[in-house]
């Protein structure tokens, strides 16, 4: 019996042995999951990670004491513009967005309010022009006006534009906004003033009101287009140009092409005469107002459009929408262009 | 014959031996009764010296038992490298698997180092930080090595920038893509069922700032992972260009030509195990359409629902144009620019002046906008 007693204890000696090995082993060798390090978090907070932006608050305002002008608003299609009521995605197939139709949100004035409000303000008459089949003819309606200005050269059909390159020519004030995209019909439009639109759009990594397409422009030089205004935001710019090189706004030396990619101080205004034309039209947009200096421009702007006499323009007998005679011999040189098409574009106001 | 057996059975113990074993062979269990109530006697007879036999082998058997186990042991890798798939658009679905297979890494000490096996375009920006994080974190306590082959661009390059490695196929075709995109700020109308002008969305410059703010995370966390690694400054990063695995080798996107393999044998020398085993964790393949029912192989059910989708069009994505219909959809058109409509020449115009393949690099007029 001693040697039964003997194998249960040696067994319970081995099994405990065994078990107490195994517990302190497992305490001695069992290590936590190694201690991992922490995300680096500091280049997250808001004030390193949020962008430059300009000033807001800036009002429009105008100097010039001109009695009553009259003003002759050209908007092009149906479309409101930069900054303006339509939301731009996703629009499906007759997905039209409930919001365009909401009261004064939507429709084509609503783009350049800043500048017609400035302008009745200080006692100016603004008339809209809708395009052809809008009730009054464009000859007719610049007979009687004294500025023009349009956000959209290229939706104004041959015989509008043959009227509105005799009006400058007769010395009628007028600006032109063109924004990237536009540069053939702008070339087209302005080539008898000498100046013309570039393809493709500036963009500024650097100076930029928080996007790389709000480029940031400056006056070389104070002019009267640009008196007191230090820079001014065009929300997408095209280059312009003149033919005798001057410019009233250019952007800072790190914009870019979008075509070269070549970084460069870019002309994005330019006035030659009566004539003046900015590569984007953003800026007098009520959103875009009040940022940086564009108040400062619009006032400027609005100045420039009522100052000066009337322009003696006399229009032809009317060619009829099928014509197309341009009036004046006004054919711009660098080749004969396509004939205008007689109808009017398909987004204009329906 | 049993009976006989027993009726044999002897009085004197010279042949109990004998008789015992035929008695094993034949005997049912009741027989052995006797046979161990007289084991006692047996011990005491044979003494220590056959206590030490039996329990020899009984130690032999055990040995023998246990032999298999530490021949495994010894013989088996010695550690384990998990490859984790990071494909298709990252939504939370996406986050939640790498997070985690990564964190079971981590726990896990068998596996021993990471590689992501990335074909990704990016999706949702915070999901991408979600595995951003998840990477930066594992790679603190074991190699991370990724692999891209055709995309690991956006989002997907967000998560896998804390890697320690890069490596990509040279024929990559979307390596880097540093940027966000969404549609263009627009405002919104008077709207009577909200409580806020805001509740729609703000306003146009604030959506401005705010995708810039997303951009700027994202550069800076490139910058903050692989500013060293990468020759181009910031501003050539903020470009968001993606590249091909040829560029993004040279110029720092990416360490090196390599794929899963490589990466696999490359993790395994770095983290010290020369005989190792591969655990490949893929994501869950997208159930077909049609089947609302799934039944998983452990029995349990889910539900799929085709229209949920973390990705839309109100949100602003980390994805890269490469693949931007894949991950969103094709009816949702990245528009650009906001600028005006221009009369229908111009637009022909415009197309003639096109450089690139790209639409929206040259043209970024609203296509998209109705009249």
């Amino acid at each position: 019996m001693s040697n039964v007693r003997t194998a249960i204890g040696v067994f319970a000696l081995t099994f405990l042995a065994v078990v107490g090995v195994a517990a302190v082993g497992g305490v001695v060798l069992d290590t936590a999951p190694p201690d991992t390090e922490p995300v680096a978090d500091d280049h997250w907070q808001l004030d390193d990670v949020e962008p430059e932006t300009v000033s807001e608050g800036g009002e429009v305002e105008m100097e010039s004491s001109e009695p009553s002008n009259t003003v002759v608003v050209h908007l092009g299609g149906g479309t409101t513009g930069a900054g303006g009521g339509l939301p731009m995605l996703p629009i499906g197939d007759g997905d039209t967005p409930a919001e365009a139709d909401i009261g004064t949100l939507g429709g084509t004035t609503r783009g350049v309010t800043p500048l017609t409000t400035a302008l009745i303000e200080n006692g100016h008459d603004v008339r809209f022009y809708g395009g052809l089949g809008s009730g009054e003819r464009l000859e007719s309606l610049l007979a009687d006006a004294d500025a023009f200005v349009t956000t959209a050269p290229g939706a104004l059909s041959g015989p509008d534009a043959d009227a509105v390159n005799s009006f400058v020519e007769a010395g009628g004030r007028t600006l032109v906004t063109s924004d990237p995209g536009s540069a053939g019909t702008l070339t087209d439009f302005g080539s008898p003033f000498g100046v013309y639109g570039e393809a493709g759009y500036v963009y500024d990594m650097e100076h930029n009101d928080a996007s790389y397409l709000s480029v940031l422009v400056q006056p070389p030089e104070s002019t009267p287009l640009t008196d007191g205004v230090d820079r001014v935001v065009l929300r997408g710019a095209a280059p312009v140009g003149a033919a005798d090189g001057t410019s009233a706004l250019t952007t800072a030396e790190t914009a870019r092409l979008s075509t070269t990619r070549e970084a460069g101080s870019y002309a994005v205004a330019v006035r030659s005469e009566s004539l003046a034309v900015v590569g984007d039209s953003s800026f007098l947009a009520p959103e875009n107002a009040g940022r940086a200096d564009n108040g400062v421009l619009i006032g400027n702007l609005a100045d420039f459009l009522v100052s000066g006499d009337a322009p003696a323009v006399s229009f032809g007998p009317p060619t009829g929408p099928g014509g197309g005679a341009p009036p004046g011999g006004t054919v711009p040189p660098g080749g004969p262009m396509p004939p205008e098409p007689p109808e009017p574009p398909e987004n204009a106001t329906a | 014959m049993s009976s006989d057996e027993r009726s044999s059975e002897p009085p004197d113990g010279s042949t109990a031996d004998t008789d015992t074993r035929a008695e094993r062979r034949s005997s049912p269990a009741p027989d052995r009764v006797p046979s161990r109530s007289t084991s006692g006697s047996v011990v005491d007879r044979f003494g220590t010296r056959h206590a030490v036999g039996v329990a020899a082998i009984l130690a032999l058997a055990a040995g023998l038992f246990v032999a298999p186990t530490v021949y495994g042991a010894v013989t088996g890798p010695d550690g384990t490298v998990a490859v984790i798939e990071i494909d298709g658009g990252i939504d939370s679905a996406t986050a939640q698997h790498v997070e985690d297979n990564l964190r079971d890494a981590r726990m896990n000490d068998s596996i021993e180092a990471v590689v992501l096996e990335v074909d990704s375009g990016g999706g949702l920006p915070a999901q991408s930080e979600r595995m951003y994080a998840a990477v930066d974190r594992t790679a603190s306590v074991m190699p991370v090595y990724a692999a891209v082959d055709t995309l690991g661009a956006s989002g997907a390059y967000l998560a896998i920038a804390p890697a320690d490695r890069i490596y990509v196929a040279p024929s990559a075709q979307a390596v880097g893509s540093v940027g966000v995109a969404g549609a263009a700020p627009a405002p919104n109308g008077p709207n009577a069922g909200t409580t806020g002008p805001d509740k729609r969305g703000s306003d146009p410059d604030t959506q401005r700032e705010r995708r810039q703010t997303l951009a700027n995370l994202f550069i800076e966390n490139v910058i903050e992972q692989r500013g060293d690694e990468i020759d181009l400054d910031r501003e050539a990063i903020a470009h968001a260009d993606a590249y091909l695995g040829t560029e993004a080798v040279a110029n720092g996107f990416a360490d090196r030509f390599g794929f899963v393999d490589g990466a696999v044998a490359d993790a395994a020398a770095e983290a010290g195990i020369d005989d190792y085993a591969v655990d490949t964790r893929r994501t869950e393949d997208r159930v077909p359409g049609g089947i609302p029912l799934i039944e998983r192989e452990d029995g349990t059910t889910i539900v799929v629902d085709e229209s949920e989708s973390d990705l839309n069009d109100d949100l602003i994505l980390a994805v890269a144009p490469e693949a931007w219909d894949e991950t969103v959809g094709e009816e949702i058109v990245m528009t650009s620019y906001t600028g005006r409509l221009p009369a229908d020449h111009a637009i022909d115009e415009t197309h003639a002046d096109a450089t690139t393949g790209t639409h929206d690099e040259t043209d970024p007029t609203n296509r998209g906008e109705a009249a």
